[in-house]
């Protein structure tokens, strides 16, 4: 008798991303059968651009997302370089390079110890107080001294996520949301003393990488060996994209590139269609590449089951993210799973850090890091980045020098898209089946497989939420009272 | 530290940005900062790291009317239920919670909350959310001052104070 696990861990007011999978016997395992993945929430950030200034798209887009504003800015200013037909100089280049990757390792850090480690371990004794307890403890988990291990270094790894932040602050002007990206560059100054505050806290955040993130993800693989044969899925991978290392963007510490079908390939905006069969958009937004793109919500569209569209490059889903970056450019190809996801994540990590360290030595402190430019009568743009969990592409339509088009496609998009016109699985859909499920009322392997996706949907609400008890909570102001 | 937190291209769920917007013209007392926090979670840790006190304005999922205003305290608010799918979950609380692992917790924080009318796409707020926003600007002055806070005066108008 197959059942029904939905996995929804959002509390506020909407939800962001939700996993249903039905589980049942097959050759006497019980395991995963089948997979919806839904974005539960419309995003209409696209038609509240049109209509206003180009430039606003870096400061606006920005605000999607609370975790990755640092990969909006990039894609956004990208794509302004794009339409304004300007070229950053290379300081603007770098100072670019060096805050994204800052973002990077404080997202890969914590995506490894809050969301990774935490699945494998047994807390309990550990880290027994919300938001750490309670949660799930299976058999399999690691316990004892190393569980200990793990969880001293979690500790240590909130303390460098946050150099990390501070790090990246030095040249981002503010953060979360920053100012210093514009298009032509970057606003900020370089100075010698910016420099070093710099390399002060990325000198000792490579240490941290070199001699425990990297160790601790080779710890799970040799206790979790199994998961080097769970969430294949597809396998096929696709990444735009990263890092310039020169002014033409000819070529990139993380190239683009793709891998479908075993066979390598080159990546080609124009082949990207995004369908909508199972999604909550008119027939009209369908079938479309996103330079052309339209977004026209259908709540009450018959089967349909997520606000994502399912994007496509030549009509094949495709995975994203660190995996797919280090296997397109030959740096780790050792498999897909679990484990290779994770692996690839901080070998990643480590290859951007090391290359911080070079560019940091490439600012000139005598030159400019801004170009400027005239905002364009009429054109069209694109901008191509990564963000940590996967590729990210702006597309946008200028005409009376104001926005009339503008379209995000994020990575989740891609990994967590529902069914498309062929009725293709998405990449998080297609990965999950398969997977054993020992205990229905801790399905801790589901949320293994998703979680080495990293997944990104609760890119909106933000709301807190009083509890049940609110004993200290008082009402200040109350509408409609005379 | 005075803390707007929410998402401005959702209406109302932006309303801590925007009063903290608002009060980028007033004459604040020494060692007063405003800070814009978005949606942001972990990143807020430098924000708010070893401050006496933290006053966070965001919206409130709570069952009032829309244009309640709540005053509470991070006891006070709800844990997430279960486990986490994604780095997007870790808010207010787990922040909170990260900051005393770390032994940078601030000594004393106080939310503000805003049931808010409408969290639809756009940049304004609604006009019911609109009016309140001096009027929550004049909480925040008097919570700088006094630990406790007071019901906001305003002509016309008795609010009610919950009795503990």
């Amino acid at each position: 008798m197959p059942t029904t696990i939905t996995i929804d861990p959002v509390t506020r007011i909407e939800g962001h991303l939700e996993i249903e999978v039905t589980v049942d016997s097959v050759s006497g395992q019980q395991q995963v059968v089948d997979a919806r993945s839904s974005g539960t929430m419309f995003r209409g950030f696209e038609i509240i651009l049109n209509g206003r200034d180009p430039r606003d798209a870096a400061p606006y887009t920005q605000r999607i997302c609370g975790v990755c504003p640092v990969s909006h800015a990039m894609a956004s200013c990208r794509n302004l370089d794009n339409a304004f037909g300007v070229t950053p100089p290379d300081n603007g280049r770098l100072l670019r390079n060096l805050v994204l990757g800052a973002n990077f390792i404080q997202s890969h850090v914590l995506h490894f110890y809050h969301l990774t480690a935490l699945d494998y371990i047994d807390t309990t004794g550990l880290l027994d107080s919300a938001p750490w307890a309670p949660r799930y403890t299976t058999p399999d988990m690691i316990g004892g001294s190393a569980a200990a291990d793990l969880v001293n270094h979690y500790v240590a790894a909130l303390a460098i996520r946050r150099k990390a932040h501070q790090m990246g602050a030095v040249f981002a002007g503010k953060l979360p949301c920053i100012a210093s990206f514009v298009v032509g560059g970057c606003t900020e100054d370089v100075t010698d003393e910016k420099v070093a505050d710099f390399r002060a806290l990325l000198t000792e955040i490579r240490e941290f990488i070199d001699n425990v993130y990297l160790p601790d993800t080779a710890v799970l693989g040799d206790h979790f060996p199994d998961y080097f044969q769970l969430g294949a899925g597809y396998a096929n991978l696709l990444a735009y994209g990263a890092f310039d290392l020169d002014a033409a963007g000819s070529k990139q510490l993380i190239n683009g590139g793709r891998y479908t079908n075993d066979a390598p390939g080159s990546v080609d905006p124009a082949q990207i269609t995004e369908y909508v069969a199972y999604s909550w958009y008119t027939p009209d937004s369908g079938n479309l590449n996103p330079a052309q793109g339209i977004t026209q919500p259908d709540p009450d569209k018959p089967n349909a089951y997520s606000w994502c569209k399912a994007p496509r490059y030549d009509d094949k889903p495709h995975e994203l993210g660190p995996l797919a970056r280090m296997w397109v450019n030959g740096i780790y190809t050792n498999g897909v799973s679990v484990n290779d996801r994770t692996i690839a994540r901080a070998i990643e990590t480590k290859l951007i850090a090391d290359a911080m360290d070079g560019w940091l030595d490439q600012l000139d402190p005598a030159a400019s890091a801004y170009q400027p430019s005239e905002v364009p009568q009429q054109a069209t743009g694109i901008g191509l980045t990564e963000a940590p969990r996967g590729a990210l592409g702006h597309w946008m339509d200028i005409q009376d020098s104001v926005i009339t088009r503008y379209q995000v496609v994020t990575p989740t998009a891609w990994n967590c898209s529902p069914r498309d016109d062929l009725e293709q699985l998405g990449p998080a859909e297609s990965v999950l089946i398969g997977t054993p499920v020992a205990d229905l009322e801790q399905p801790v392997e589901v949320l293994r497989v998703i979680h080495s996706l990293d997944p990104c949907l609760a890119c909106a609400v933000h709301m807190v939420r009083p509890n049940d008890h609110r004993e200290g909570t008082k009402i200040l102001i109350q509408p409609g009272i005379a | 530290m005075i803390l707007g937190l929410g998402n401005i291209l959702l209406r109302d769920e932006g309303v801590g940005v925007r009063v903290i917007e608002a009060m980028q013209s007033i004459n604040l007392p020494p060692g007063v900062e405003l800070f814009d926090g978005a949606t942001a979670g972990l990143d807020l840790l430098d924000a708010i790291a070893d401050r006496p006190k933290v006053i966070v304005i965001d919206a409130v999922d709570a069952p009032e009317a829309p244009g309640t205003v709540l005053q509470f305290t991070p006891q006070d608010l709800a844990p997430r239920n279960g486990q986490s799918v994604s780095l997007h979950e870790i808010g207010l609380l787990e922040t909170l919670a990260v900051a005393k692992q770390l032994n940078i917790a601030p000594q004393e924080v106080v939310i503000l909350g805003v049931k808010p009318k409408d969290v639809a796409c756009g940049l304004d707020l609604s006009p019911e959310i609109a009016r309140l926003v001096p009027r929550i600007i004049e909480l925040v002055l008097a919570n700088l001052e006094t630990r406790e806070l007071q019901p906001a005066a305003s002509p016309g108008q008795q609010e009610r104070v919950i009795p503990q």
